[in-house]
């Protein structure tokens, strides 16, 4: 009975697995991120948000429920697949009334599926930290939007899940945004990595056609 | 006295009223001759003021007290008291000993003597409260108070309170003249004439208030937060106030709300205010005075407010501005030379289509040349270029006919080849055609096909179809994969037929890194063959290992260029990332005089592609840099640009392979700002024009971002916080027309 027990127990990847600790910080982080990308293009006014401390940085967080939850779900929906090594990107897009897209934030991600030692939480934060902060003043790098335009979050897989057992896929629907007819051009804001994980920040805008 | 008793002793009371112009017109007066005697005016109220009279013409205090005191008395009619000492509250306590119509002047001798005597209440700042206080401790005057240490003081009255009673008692005060102290609030009260009958008269009022304090701010150009609505209360058993419509004796009452938003419109006012009112449960009989005081003020242009903003960001608008005046002028210029610049080597870089057109072209050395694309040239192609070669191309063809160079063969099939290699053969007949691009397009649609056919041919396929199934290894398999300059310049039907038939996007089909690495590692070595002589040993692991392989390779090598850069490795505290390797290279003289040769190209354009394929997936920031970097350097070392003309192409084209987009390296400056943990922004170190030295106290906290900048358009990387350590030395590039550099650390 007891042997059994023991083997069932370890069938099931117990929730302290490094790839568990890094998807957790790493979708707070991703909360937080996107939150701040949205503060940075003003695309809501500074009133709307609240100042938070994360990391021992400053941070702002949505006060609108809607916003809030629209936010905190999309990323934590993406706990599971993130803890399997999943998702390849995860875009912040901001399009214009015709579809296109004016301005995507990419976060690539990586993490390490190999079965190593304990995540280094500490050095982990301090690379995330220097993410944010960098990401802050950012904002030389990006244009302006235009004053109708929406934004929603991507991600972009690198095997669709299997669906059975994971039941937060029903939240996601193939996104609608257009794509570009050209290339990109991006301009890295940080990159990071690390044992468990590589995480890159870049902006991607359209190659301004010339002729 | 109120007016009334005075009237009341003496019935035939002359009464002078307010005369607020005059007054105006003597206060201008006033202030234009102290304006006129010193720079430093500090102004008190509309007939008190400081000057710093330390500079003027005038030696003696006293001689220039006079003439400004008889100035005002001939331009005015009024007299005059002046008070002369060496600081601003020494000098207050010697107008006070002036008046009336007199001056004063207390010497720092005499400063002892003057206070000993006096009592504390005639220091200004201590008020009835502190008085008591101090009475209570059996202090009343000036030398008594000398007598409680300095920690006392602070411990029992405060840090700045205790600081101000110890130095005011022995006469010190360090107040500059002339600072002007921002507003903490801006508000309105009044206490005077207030009586209410109804709440409606009470909305009337406050909404009259709301306008007026929105006035206020709109006039200092700031909006605030913070809003407190005061009311003086009449007290129970009080009667009527002795004064007449006085607010008498009151309990002072308030209620104050913070929004998140500044703001100093009336309509947000009066909506707070109101909400406000509502939270006092009181009689508006009652009511004797009001008052509403806005505070946490920010100024209305930045509206952005936060501590990092505040700073950041005000530097960046304000030097960005500058810098892009500077870049259009660099833009248009580089753009020029760009056309005239004509590449002796072959190259991938789309400039070589403008190279094409100046008749002027160098021939790339023989050993350059692509065997197999001259195989299949095209006879009277061949003979043309052989008459430039002088004849010796035919020689060299026999010599070479037998090798088989082309990467096609080398290479397992990968779709990402394929478009470095229609790069590669097209690449060749640009050179060769200088007249018309007609003839180009020609040749390079034969190119093609004859490329494409040779492979067809030699895979064993009987069709001599120019689009052989893409299984066969040739065609990429995307279009994001295309290099877009090459494919611009096919002719039509070719561009057509290509787009049609290749999809958007390539599939997702991951394979695992490693197998990916080897397979471009496999290309770097085989498209470097090409270019010229590789070193002897080629290895494809230059950066393993701590120190990394290549340092000793370059140490041992007989090029100074190499090996001072071995060298920037230890100097730019070894760690393995090449920016900080340039950074520091960046103001060797010595690796800018180095002439270029073939040798020291090419082991750095292996060093530097490898490095691209280690850091491709994880470092984009690192690539970014270090093409930053080098695209600087490229504008001063002819190594450094060849280096950079065979690298960029082959970055962008990897990176696109990765990541479906090219790497933004526009001329947007990063821009990168100094600031001391106070906002200051003033070289703490030691500065000369390339170097600057961190004292160890200050870098040893990983959580630092160090920022740097130099009054130059040309952008500056800093080290990450994690590279900062105790013995960073960062080097700045001097400009010559910029001496100025500003140094800074902002904590996190």
């Amino acid at each position: 009975m007891s042997v059994e027990l023991a083997k069932a127990a370890n069938a099931k990847k117990p929730s302290h697995s490094p790839q568990a600790e890094t998807a957790r910080i790493l979708v707070e982080l991703l909360e937080v991120a996107v939150t701040s990308i949205l503060y940075l293009k003003g695309l809501y006014p500074s009133g709307a948000y609240e100042r938070r401390r994360y990391l021992n940085l400053l941070v702002h967080r949505a006060i609108h429920p809607e916003l809030r939850s629209y936010i905190y779900s999309s990323v934590n929906e993406l706990f599971a697949f993130i803890e399997k090594g999943l998702v390849e990107r995860i875009a912040v897009i901001f399009f214009g009334c015709d579809g296109v897209p004016v301005e995507k934030f990419v976060f690539k991600l990586h993490v390490s599926q190999s079965n190593g030692s304990e995540v280094e939480v500490d050095q982990l934060e301090s690379s995330l930290r220097s993410l944010l902060v960098k990401l802050s003043v950012s904002d030389m790098l990006t244009k302006v939007l235009p004053s109708d335009c929406k934004w929603e979050i991507v991600a972009y897989f690198n095997a669709l899940p299997d669906t059975d057992g994971i039941k937060e896929t029903q939240f996601w629907k193939p996104t609608e945004t257009k794509q570009w007819r050209q290339p990109s051009l991006i301009t890295p804001i940080k990159s990071m990595s690390s044992e468990s994980v590589a995480l890159q920040l870049y902006v991607e805008h359209q190659t301004e056609t010339e002729i | 006295m109120f007016m009334r008793n005075a009237k009341a002793l003496c019935p035939h009371l002359v009464i002078v009223p307010y005369d607020f112009e005059a007054y105006e017109e003597v206060a201008d007066q006033f202030y234009n001759i102290l304006h006129k005697h010193s720079k430093k005016v500090q102004a008190v109220s509309c007939d008190e003021a400081f000057l710093d009279v330390t500079a003027s013409e005038e030696q003696d205090p006293e001689t220039l007290a006079c003439m400004i005191r008889k100035e005002i008395f001939d331009g005015t009619g009024c007299t005059a008291s002046a008070g002369i000492a060496g600081n601003l509250l020494m000098a207050r306590l010697a107008t006070r000993s002036a008046k009336p119509d007199g001056q004063c002047y207390i010497p720092n001798e005499k400063v002892d003597d003057y206070l000993l005597q006096l009592p504390i209440k005639a220091l200004p700042g201590i008020g009835h409260v502190l008085e008591q206080k101090l009475n209570k401790r059996h202090v009343q005057t000036c030398e008594q108070l000398r007598a409680i240490s300095k920690d006392s003081l602070q411990k029992d009255f405060g840090t700045k309170t205790g600081e101000m009673l110890w130095n005011y008692c022995r006469g010190v005060d360090n107040r500059a003249v002339g600072i002007i102290k921002e507003n903490k609030s801006i508000g309105a009260e009044v206490n005077w004439g207030v009586r209410f009958k109804d709440l409606s008269d009470v909305h009337r009022f406050l909404l009259s208030l709301c306008k007026e304090v929105s006035l206020r701010l709109q006039g200092c150009e700031v909006q605030g937060r913070t809003f407190t609505l005061k009311i003086k209360k009449r007290r129970k058993d009080a009667g009527e106030p002795v004064k007449y419509m006085g607010c008498g004796e009151c309990e002072n009452l308030s209620h104050s709300t913070t929004v998140p938003v500044p703001t100093d419109s009336v309509d947000v006012l009066q909506r707070i205010t109101m909400q406000l009112f509502s939270f006092f449960h009181i009689d508006v009989r009652d009511i004797r005075g009001v008052g509403l005081q806005v505070s946490r003020l920010e100024s209305s242009d930045c509206l952005k407010q936060e501590y990092e903003r505040n700073t950041m960001k005000s530097w960046l608008a304000s030097v960005t501005t500058n810098s892009q005046n500077l870049l259009e002028g660099e833009r248009g210029g580089s753009s020029c030379s760009k056309s005239n610049g004509n590449t002796s080597k072959i190259t991938w870089d789309t400039r070589s289509r403008e190279a094409s057109l100046d008749t002027h072209s160098a021939l790339p050395a023989l050993n350059d040349l692509d065997v197999s694309v001259l195989e299949n040239l095209p006879s009277d192609l061949l003979s043309e270029m052989n008459e430039m070669y002088d004849g010796k191309l035919v020689d060299f063809l026999s010599e070479n006919k037998g090798r088989m160079k082309d990467p096609v063969h080398s290479a397992p099939q990968d779709g990402v080849e394929g478009s470095k290699i229609n790069a590669e053969e097209a690449g060749p007949c640009f050179e060769i055609q200088t007249d018309s691009i007609d003839k180009n397009d020609e040749v390079c649609y034969r190119n093609f096909k004859a490329l494409f056919s040779d492979s067809a041919r030699s895979m064993g396929h009987p069709s001599v179809d120019v689009f052989a199934p893409a299984d066969c290894g040739l065609m990429p398999s995307s279009l994001s994969q295309v290099d877009v300059s090459v494919l611009q310049q096919l002719p039509k039907e070719l561009r057509e037929d290509i787009v049609d038939l290749l999809p958007a996007h390539r599939s997702t089909n991951y394979q695992s890194d490693a197998k990916k690495d080897s397979m471009e590692q496999l290309a770097v070595g085989a498209t470097l063959d090409q270019s010229g002589v590789l070193e002897s040993d080629s290895c494809d692991e230059l950066w393993n290992g701590r120190p990394p392989l290549w340092i000793d390779k370059f140490k041992g090598s007989n090029c100074l260029m190499l090996k001072v850069l071995a060298e920037m490795y230890f100097m730019s505290g070894s760690t393995s990332k090449l920016s900080s390797i340039l950074q520091c290279s960046v103001s060797n003289s010595e690796l800018q005089a180095v002439a270029a040769d073939d040798d020291t190209v090419n082991c750095l354009c292996k060093l530097v592609m490898q490095y691209i394929q280690l850091k491709l997936d994880t470092d984009l920031e690192e690539m970014y840099l270090c093409f930053r970097l080098l695209r600087r350097f490229s504008k001063k070392s002819e190594v450094f640009r060849q280096l950079y003309d065979v690298g960029y192409p082959y970055l962008q084209t990897c990176i696109r392979g990765s990541y479906g987009g090219s790497l933004n390296l526009s001329p947007l400056e990063e821009l990168l700002i100094p600031f001391l943990p106070d906002g200051s922004s003033h070289p703490p170190f030691g500065v000369d024009k390339r170097l600057i030295f961190f004292s160890t106290g200050l870098c040893l906290v990983p959580d630092m971002l160090l920022f740097i900048q130099g009054w130059t358009k040309r952008s500056f990387c800093g080290p990450t916080p994690e590279d900062i350590t105790e013995r960073t030395q960062v080097f700045i590039e001097p400009d010559s027309m910029e001496t100025q550099y500003l140094v800074g650390i902002q904590h996190l």
